[in-house]
C-alpha cells in the first residue's frame, strides 16, 4: 500500500506554504515536542532552556507561550499531565518543573530535586497521581501527587547500573518501564506497598534511547543506539507474574542511532527519529501473525531535518499528525497519509 | 670439570629406585637426565661420595624447596595482616554508614512521634521501613550477596526518606557557607 509523509500543508494547492518547519529553539537544540492531551497545543523543549508552547492559528503554527527561568540548565524532555493543566520539565540542571496551566500561560508551581545529576526524562502515569523521573544517577524516582499540588517521593529505583535515559509509563496499569544506558529496560510494578523492578529486559546491543507502549498496552516498542526497534510483547506465566519476550526487531531501517520511538494510538503505525537526520514511519502487516509481528517501512523522510532527530511523537486525537525535532533547533509537523 | 670416568656423570641411587635428574647449570655440564637403573652406579663410589655429589648436585632443588616454603609462609602472614586491614576498614565504614541511617532514623521518629498530622504520618511510615531494610542487612556475612544487594536497597530508601524529609543529601552548601566566615 501507498503511504506519504510530508510537511503539514505541503501538497496542497495553495502557493504559500504554510509555518509547519518552526525555528522553535534558535542557536540551540530542540531536544522534545509533546502534544498535550486534547491535540491542540505541542510543547517543545531545548538547549536555550526554554520551553515553547505552540498552537494552530488558521494554517499556521505560532508560539503562544515562552516558559523560561524555569530551569538553569538544558531542558530534555517535557510531559503534559492527563487532565492537561500540567506540564512537567525534566533539566539538566537535575530538576524537574511542574508548571501549571493558568489564564495567561503558565507558572511554575513547584520544583522537584533530588536527582544527583542531569533528569533525563519525566513522565505522568495515566491515573495523574503518580510523576517518574530518571537521571544519569541511574535511578528512577516515582513521585505522588495529592490533591493539594504536593509531591513527595514515593520510591528511589536503583535498577540499572548506567544512566536511565527514559521513562514511560503503561496505559492503562501502573506499570512503568526505563530505558538505559547499560542496554537494558526495566519493568516496575508495585508490590506490597513498594514499587521494585519485577523484569529486565536484555537484547538490545548498545544504550535504549526511548520506548513507548501501544494503545493497549500489550506491546511495547523500544529504539536503541544499536540502529533497531525491537517490539516487545507481554505474556502472563503461571505465576501470575508476566514476562516480557521480544517478538520483532527491525533492522536494517536506520543509518545511524534511533533517538525516539513513538506508537499512534489512533493508527497503530510507528514513527522513529534518526540520527540520520530521517523520520520513518513503520506498520505492521495485518497478515502476520501476533506472535511474530512484521513491521514494514511505509513512508520516509530522508532529510526530514537537517540534524539528528530527537522526538517524533502523534498527535493523540489527530490521527496522521505527526511532530519531530531536531539538533538544529527545528520542529516540524508532519501528514502522514495512507492510500 | 670433566672427570675421565664416564661413570661419575650418572647419579646413584641408594633406595634402589631409578630416577631421573634435571640438568643443572653446573660445571658438570650435563647432557641431560640420565636414568639410572637398580644397581649400576653402586659399584663404583662408596657411601661418602655418593653423599657429596647429591648435596651438591641436588643443592639447587634443596635450597628453592626451603626457599619456597619459607617465602610462602610468610606470604601467608603477610597476606592474613593485609587482608586482616582491609577487612577491618571496609567493615568499619560500612558499619558506620549503615549506623548512620539507623541513628538518623530513630532520631526522626523521635521527633515526628507526637505528630499526629497525616503527613508526619507518612513520613513516620518511610522511617519504620528504613529501619525494616537495616534489619534485613545480613552484616555478619560479608561475602553475602544479600548484604551487597541489601546495602544498596537502604541507600535508595535513604534518600527517599531524605527526599520526603525535606533533608538535603548534599552537605556542601553547608561548608561553603561555614568557610566563608570569619571573625
Amino acid at each position: 500500500h501507498q503511504a506519504a509523509l510530508r510537511l503539514l500543508g505541503q501538497g496542497g494547492g495553495s502557493s504559500s506554504s504554510p509555518a509547519t518547519r518552526l525555528s522553535a529553539h534558535p542557536d540551540s537544540r530542540c531536544w522534545f515536542v509533546a502534544w498535550s492531551p486534547n491535540g491542540t497545543l505541542l510543547a517543545s523543549c531545548g538547549g536555550d532552556k526554554a520551553i515553547r508552547i505552540w498552537g494552530r492559528e488558521g494554517d499556521s503554527w505560532v508560539c503562544k507561550s515562552v516558559l523560561e527561568d524555569g530551569h538553569q540548565r538544558t531542558v530534555r524532555k517535557v510531559a503534559w499531565s492527563p487532565c492537561g493543566n500540567y506540564l512537567a520539565s525534566a533539566s539538566f540542571d537535575a530538576t524537574t518543573c511542574i508548571w501549571k496551566k493558568n489564564n495567561e500561560g503558565f507558572e511554575s508551581l513547584t520544583v522537584l530535586e533530588g536527582h544527583e545529576n542531569e533528569v533525563k526524562c519525566v513522565a505522568w502515569a495515566p491515573s495523574g497521581n503518580l510523576l517518574a523521573t530518571c537521571s544519569r544517577d541511574k535511578s528512577v524516582w516515582i513521585w505522588e501527587v495529592d490533591e493539594e499540588d504536593e509531591y513527595e517521593c514515593v520510591t528511589v529505583l536503583n535498577s540499572h547500573t548506567q544512566d536511565v535515559k527514559h521513562v514511560a509509563w503503561h496505559p492503562t496499569r501502573e506499570l512503568l518501564a526505563s530505558a538505559s544506558y547499560d542496554n537494558n529496560i526495566c519493568i516496575y510494578k508495585e508490590e506490597d506497598d513498594d514499587w521494585e523492578c519485577r523484569a529486565t529486559l536484555e537484547g538490545h546491543t548498545s544504550t535504549v534511547w526511548s520506548l513507548c507502549f501501544d494503545a493497549t498496552g500489550q506491546r511495547m516498542a523500544s529504539c536503541s543506539d544499536d540502529r533497531t526497534v525491537k517490539i516487545w510483547k507481554e505474556y502472563p506465566s503461571e505465576s501470575g507474574d508476566t514476562s516480557w519476550k521480544c517478538v520483532c526487531t527491525l533492522s536494517g531501517y536506520h543509518g545511524r542511532t534511533v533517538y525516539d520511538v513513538s506508537w499512534c494510538p489512533l493508527t497503530g503505525a510507528l514513527a522513529t527519529a534518526c540520527g540520520d537526520d530521517a523520520v520513518r514511519v513503520f506498520r505492521e502487516d495485518v497478515t502476520s501473525n501476533p506472535e511474530e509481528p512484521v513491521f514494514s517501512l511505509v513512508a520516509q523522510v530522508t532529510k526530514a531535518h537537517n540534524q539528528d532527530v530527537n522526538c517524533a511523537s502523534w498527535n493523540p486525537k489527530e490521527a496522521g499528525i505527526l511532530a519531530s525535532c531536531s539538533d538544529n533547533g527545528e520542529l516540524a509537523i508532519w501528514r502522514f497519509k495512507e492510500d | 670439570m670433566h672427570t675421565a670416568n664416564k661413570q661419575a656423570e650418572v647419579i646413584p641411587n641408594l633406595s634402589g629406585t631409578t630416577r631421573s635428574r634435571r640438568c643443572f647449570t653446573s660445571d658438570f655440564q650435563c647432557s641431560g637426565t640420565v636414568p639410572v637403573p637398580f644397581g649400576q652406579g653402586r659399584a663404583m663410589s662408596g657411601g661418602a661420595d655418593e653423599d657429596l655429589f647429591d648435596n651438591i648436585l641436588l643443592a639447587d632443588e634443596r635450597f628453592r624447596g626451603e626457599g619456597f616454603r619459607d617465602g610462602f609462609e610468610r606470604g601467608t602472614r603477610r597476606g592474613l595482616q593485609d587482608g586482616r586491614r582491609h577487612g577491618t576498614s571496609h567493615g568499619a565504614r560500612l558499619s558506620s554508614e549503615i549506623s548512620f541511617y539507623h541513628g538518623f532514623a530513630i532520631t526522626w521518629k523521635c521527633l515526628l512521634h507526637h505528630n499526629t498530622d497525616e503527613r508526619s504520618r507518612k513520613r513516620v511510615k518511610a522511617l519504620e521501613s528504613l529501619l525494616a531494610v537495616i534489619q534485613t542487612v545480613p552484616l555478619a556475612d560479608p561475602q553475602s550477596v544479600e548484604l551487597q544487594d541489601g546495602t544498596e536497597k537502604l541507600r535508595s530508601k535513604f534518600r527517599q526518606v531524605c527526599s520526603l524529609l525535606n533533608v538535603p543529601m548534599d552537605f556542601k552548601e553547608h561548608f561553603r557557607s561555614a568557610e566563608d566566615m570569619s571573625f
